[in-house]
Formats: structure tokens, sequence, C-alpha cells
């Protein structure tokens, strides 16, 4: 049930992402949505259905629109791992950790892909972090403030059904 | 504990399984993953654009009259100039053809068949300028087939699968192309840049020595592998003052309107 539902979640906002929400672009920088499921679902659920959520996102965004497969899934993977270790020390009802941790999974998003293009000779770290990473982060920790709390309803709702029939996930 | 090990058991299963998939793949050179991954997209992408496309229609539709009328008028007129240059230039081109079957000379410029397709995914980070096409190898389109909308260059096929297939475009910065300015005959690299991407503007490396200036046309050289060449892709912008003699860059902007890219026509390898 909960593999089902958050698999096609995902497709969904993958789907949603690389065509309609082309739209609600500002200068050109985009959000991150994955970013900010990935960091909603590790904080309610634990570290290893972060790993899951951030390997599989990663995945369809390195099929879809990257070069080889690993640079995505392996950062996404590692932001759910990093953020899941937090879900036993908070509660779900507060917003600030989801907003924190937001704020530097994007910058480390950010800073793996500077470092994909440092390998390619490319230097000007102040255009990246001024008109990319900036713009990018405030963009993201805003709507991570709405994301959050869907993820949370998605996740009451999961758990709920979940009571009555036990499975793996 | 049971579960655990249940957990474990099925990761490695699947791990495996992943490995072998992607491993046959690679051997017969087929992209199991993606064309996978690609049918399970395909229906959503295919859906959000032909809604997104039909109601923005709708929209402009009502919008839009008063510009239409008037620029149907113009564009009657224009047809009746048109018709009266197109009589003398189907007697230039007979007269060509004639002189040129004396002359016993091939035909300089070849008209490519394509496969119209339309853009139905863009990459949503904010690094790349990769696309999503609706075309793919049922359709006969190949890794490496050209891809030209408006009448200029778009870019290359990267990778296709069964239904659909990435294309990448002349922004994005892993993307260079052999270019040669028609006027001089000069050749060069242009190469795409991510602080000019968002400007819709690449980067043209040339020889120092060259004297290129704003407004040149580009179009891609004979020297390149992938893409056919006498193809449009735009005109020079700017022209950067180098202190060395040995390289100039310029500042290209293509004739493709990258920001609202609908529709682009794909040349598959054969035709070439």
């Amino acid at each position: 049930m909960r593999a089902i539902v958050l698999g096609s979640l995902l497709v969904i906002m993958h789907s949603l992402e690389s065509t309609l929400f082309q739209y609600i672009r500002i200068g050109g920088i985009g959000p991150n949505f994955m970013i900010m499921i990935i960091v909603s679902f590790a904080l309610l659920r634990g570290s290893k259905e972060g790993m899951i959520i951030g390997a599989f996102s990663g995945l369809l965004y390195d099929i879809s629109f990257g070069m080889h497969i690993g640079p995505t899934l392996l950062s996404y993977m590692f932001i759910g791992f990093v953020c899941g270790k937090f879900n036993k020390n908070f509660y779900r009802e507060n917003f600030i950790i989801p907003f924190i941790c937001t704020l530097i999974s994007s910058l480390f998003y950010g800073a793996v892909n500077i470092m994909a293009f440092i390998l390619r000779g490319k230097l000007s770290f102040v255009y990246f972090i001024k008109s990319i990473i900036i713009p990018e982060l405030i963009y993201t920790i805003t709507l991570s403030l709405i994301i959050y709390q869907i993820a949370y309803l998605i996740n009451e709702k999961i758990e709920e059904h979940e009571k009555s029939s036990r499975n793996i996930f | 504990m049971k579960l655990n090990k249940k957990i474990k058991r099925v990761g490695i299963v699947a791990g495996v399984l992943l490995i072998a998939l992607i491993g046959i793949g690679k051997a017969f050179d087929i992209p199991v993953l993606s064309t996978g991954v690609n049918y399970v997209l395909y229906p959503f992408e295919k859906g959000i654009t032909l809604i997104t496309n039909g109601t923005s229609q709708i929209y402009e539709r009502f919008k839009k009259v008063d510009e239409l009328i008037a620029e149907n008028k113009a564009l009657k007129e224009e047809v009746d100039q048109l018709r009266a240059k197109q009589v003398v230039a189907e007697r230039v081109s007979d007269d060509l053809k004639r002189l040129r079957s004396a002359l016993d000379m091939k035909e300089v410029y070849v008209d490519y068949a394509g496969i119209g397709a339309n853009v139905i995914g863009r990459d949503y980070g904010n690094w790349n300028k990769v696309y999503t096409i609706d075309v793919g190898i049922n359709q006969n389109v190949q890794n490496n087939s050209v891809v030209l909308a408006d009448g200029g260059l778009v870019g290359h096929v990267e990778e296709a699968t069964n239904v659909s297939s990435k294309v990448i475009t002349l922004l994005d910065s892993r993307s260079a192309v052999g270019i040669e300015v028609s006027r001089t005959g000069d050749v060069g690299i242009l190469r795409g840049d991510i602080e000019l991407a968002n400007d819709g503007l690449c980067l043209l490396e040339i020889n120092g020595e060259s004297e290129i200036v704003k407004n040149d046309q580009i179009i891609t050289s004979n020297l390149s592998d992938v893409y056919p060449p006498g193809i449009l892709i735009g005109k020079v912008e700017e022209v950067k003052v180098n202190s060395n003699d040995l390289v100039t860059y310029a500042y290209v902007r293509p004739v493709v309107d990258f920001e609202h890219l609908k529709q682009v026509l794909v040349i598959s390898a054969d035709d070439q």
C-alpha cells in the first residue's frame, strides 16, 4: 500500500515537474520538489524509507535527463539517509526542522552539481552561487513549508490504513 | 528482527536483478531501464502536455481574434508578393539546374525527410537543458539523430528508447557543435555555456585571426560526425574583445526559441 502510494506520488510529481511546473519558473530558476518530498518523508519515517525514496526519485531523474545513472541517485539517497536520522528526535508537528533540513539538503545538492562543473573546468563560483543556488534555495525552502504539510497528511492516512493490515513497508 | 531479514533479502535480490538487467542491456546495447521507465512516464507526460497545449489554445483563441484578423490581412498581402517572387525564383532554379547539369555539379542542398515530434518534458533542474520528445526507436529515431525546429538546429538525440527520446540542446553545457561562419568560411566550435543558457545564448570559440563581426550567420560545418553540413544555427550577437590573438570568443543567438519550443523535426541517421 505504502509502496504503491509513494511510488505513484513520485512518478506523478516527476511528470508534473517536467511539464506543468515549467511555467512556475522565475527568471529561469525553478524549485526542487523532489528534495522537499525526500526530506519530508525521511523525517516522518526514518532513514530506511528516506533512502528508498531518495534512490527512486534520483533514478527517475538520472534516467530521464542525466548522462549517467548515479550522481543524482546517490546524492538524493544520502539526503534521505541523513535526514532520516532526525526521525526520532523531533515532534512531527514542528515545522522548523523540515525547513532547516530542506535548506541544508538543497545546499548539498547544489554543491554536488558545482562539483560536476568543476570537473569540466568551469570555475565561476560567484555566478553559480548568486544566480542559481541562492534563488533555488529560497524558492525551495518557501514551498517546503506547504509540501511538508501535504506529506504529513498523506503519511497520516497511510498509517491509519496500516493499523489494520501489517506489511513490510 | 524477522522483518529486517525479509527486507534485506528483498533488497539483495532486487539489487542483483537490477545489475543483471543493466549488464544484459549494455551487452546488447539496449537501454533496458530507460525503456521501462519511459513506458511508465510517457502517458503521464504526454497527457499533461496535451492538456496544457489544448487549454492554452482555447484561452488564446478568444484573446487574439483582433490580432489574428490584422495578421491575416498582412499575410495575404505578403502571399501576393511572394507569388510574384516565386515565379522568378522558379525560373532561376530551372536555369541553375540546367547549368549545373551542364557543368556536371552535384546538388549541394539536400531536402531531409524528417519526423515531426512534440516536446513532452524538460529538465526540471537548473543546471542542464535536456528535453524529452515523444518519438523513439518505434518511429525510426536512433541515437545521434539530429533535431531541428523553425529551420534551425536544436540539438541531437542522446538516447533513444522505444517510445521517447532524450534530446541534448545547443544550450546545454555538455553539447559542442562544429560550425562554420557562412560569410568567411572559418570553422569553430559552438559550446553551450551555463552562464548564457538562461539568456538563450551560446559561446563560440573561433580562430583569433578570423574577422568575425556582429550579425554573421552561423551554420554547421562539414567536419562533424553527428550533424550534417549546412544547417542554420543562428547569428553572432556580440564579439568579445580578447587580449591574446589565439582565440576569439563570440556570443551566438540561435534562431530557435528554446523557451517556447513545442514542435520539433527529427532527422534520423539513415536520411543523411
